[in-house]
């Protein structure tokens, strides 16, 4: 009696956890077409029998994922994967994969490129599943002309926890204005900037200490804090230093654009990559399969 | 008889331990069944144990015949992928602790022994508990693999793995010992006389 009452409760339990169908996680990507070789797209999917993303249709075009060898990976007989580099995550039932997919497949040969943006898309999966799903905000920027830089991205680096730094350094005097951040992620998001003045120069973080450096310990200020516009000289530097929630399940590969002004008033971007690869907490990953069991 | 019945009774638990699959088990279950309920019948034809053990090993002779073609693998995977042979997994486990437990009770009220029979069922009843008690757990704890997360569900499939083990062997020695109580029989057959 107790072992049918242990086998009844735990493959009752094991059922109810199984996804119908793949949840795709929040993105926020703007990427150029010319300069990216893809964009990831996140979603989780049960552990046994996977739904595998296959395809996306953007702009009526259907593009292939083409992640490596995305499914040579399931087991013989067992519809499983294991060791697959698309894995992301593994969780009790259920794994979170990546898929990548070229921007240049949207532009065909001999056909000017066209920028574009999408909110949801349709998705194929290898287990039959195909629907619009909600994806976030996807920007893929038509390709421009690469200009000689006025602000050089000098030094970047970051940390898994999501802290990222990046030093420009001046080539000619420019005057920079606020940067504002897209608002699909202006609360996942916190910039700090290190600014001595505009004949000074700061260091890479990462080379100053032997400890990967915190946010905390950073120096700067955060940048609403800051009186903008910021000038610098030619040679002097500033640091800009992003931190991302490390357990936030939103998705986020994006060129943010910082504008400036020359001293002749040509007016300039540059930009700061942010990037996001979602770590899922237990709670987080509840809260997902919750919200998609209500959206259903 | 006695001492033959223990060694089809030996062998047929052998075959059924035993997993080696060369395109087909070469020590079938079915065939570890039927030697099974061939060295009961030997051992006790008359007693109600014995009658219902033997039942018991001719229908896991039918259940197991699936065992026969697919490797153990191979099973393990479609018990994986489908809930009919995750029953039909559970049903061939509990059906062969229902076997063992009338193998015990055949052991300790249905056989006589040559000698120090009352200390000799004392030591029948002791392995029958050692031994229930382990698969028992290894039964019940199972079921949890399949909610557990990766590095847990190792340990308690070594757990699992170890308590059947244990049991197993622990009782395949039993067995041996109870036969080596039995005088081999006399080798009867006749030699044509030599010139």
């Amino acid at each position: 009696m107790l072992i049918g009452a242990a086998w009844a409760i735990n493959l009752a339990f094991y059922q109810a956890s199984q996804l119908k169908e793949p949840i795709v996680l929040d993105h926020y990507i703007d990427v150029p077409m010319n300069q990216t070789p893809f964009f990831t797209i996140y979603y989780l999917t049960n552990k046994k029998n996977p739904a595998i993303l296959q395809s996306m249709e953007v702009n009526g075009l259907s593009i292939p994922n083409i992640a490596p060898s995305n499914d040579m990976w399931l087991f013989e007989n067992q519809n499983t994967i294991s060791n697959s580099p698309n894995i992301v995550q593994e969780f009790t039932h259920h794994i979170l994969l990546e898929a990548h997919f070229d921007p240049s497949m949207l532009s065909p040969e001999g056909v000017e490129d066209k920028s574009f943006t999408m909110t949801d898309s349709f998705l194929t999966f290898n287990d039959g599943t195909a629907k619009q799903f909600d994806i976030g905000e996807i920007h893929v920027t038509a390709s421009g002309i690469q200009q000689e830089p006025i602000l050089s991205g000098m030094w970047s680096g970051g940390t898994s926890d999501g802290l990222h730094t990046n030093i420009f350094v001046a080539e000619q005097q420019v005057h920079m204005n606020e940067i504002v951040l897209p608002e699909y992620i202006s609360k996942d998001v916190v910039v700090k900037v290190e600014y001595k003045g505009e004949n000074e120069q700061v260091s890479d973080p990462f080379s100053q200490t032997q400890a990967m450096p915190n946010w905390d310990a950073l120096d700067g200020l955060l940048a609403n804090e800051i009186n903008w516009p910021i000038a610098l000289n030619q040679r002097s530097s500033v640091g800009f230093y992003v931190q991302i929630d490390s357990s936030n399940s939103k998705a986020i590969d994006a060129r943010v654009k910082w504008n400036g002004e020359t001293a002749e008033g040509l007016a300039f971007s540059t930009f700061v990559s942010l990037a996001h690869r979602p770590q899922l907490a237990d709670g987080e990953l509840h809260k997902l399969i919750e919200k998609a069991r209500e959206g259903s | 008889m006695k001492r033959r019945g223990f060694k089809q009774l030996l062998t047929g638990f052998l075959f059924i331990f035993l997993d080696i699959h060369l395109f087909v088990d070469v020590l079938p279950d079915p065939l570890g069944y039927g030697l099974i309920a061939s060295g009961i019948y030997k051992l006790s034809a008359e007693g109600q144990n014995a009658k219902n053990a033997v039942m018991t090993a001719y229908i896991l002779l039918i259940l197991s015949i699936p065992t026969f073609i697919f490797s153990g693998p191979v099973m393990e995977t479609m018990q994986n992928d489908s809930m009919g042979w995750q029953i039909y997994g559970v049903s061939v486990s509990i059906g062969h602790l229902i076997l063992m437990y009338f193998t015990f009770l055949l052991l300790m009220k249905e056989m006589d022994y040559p000698s120090d029979a009352d200390e000799i069922r004392v030591r029948v009843r002791k392995m029958m508990v050692f031994y229930m008690s382990m698969m028992l757990s290894a039964q019940l704890l199972h079921p949890f693999l399949f909610n557990m997360n990766q590095d847990s569900a190792l340990i308690l499939g070594i757990l699992i793995i170890g308590l059947t083990l244990i049991a197993t062997i622990a009782f395949l020695v039993h067995l041996r010992g109870l036969q080596k109580m039995f005088p081999a029989e006399p080798d009867l057959t006749v030699y044509p006389p030599t010139i």
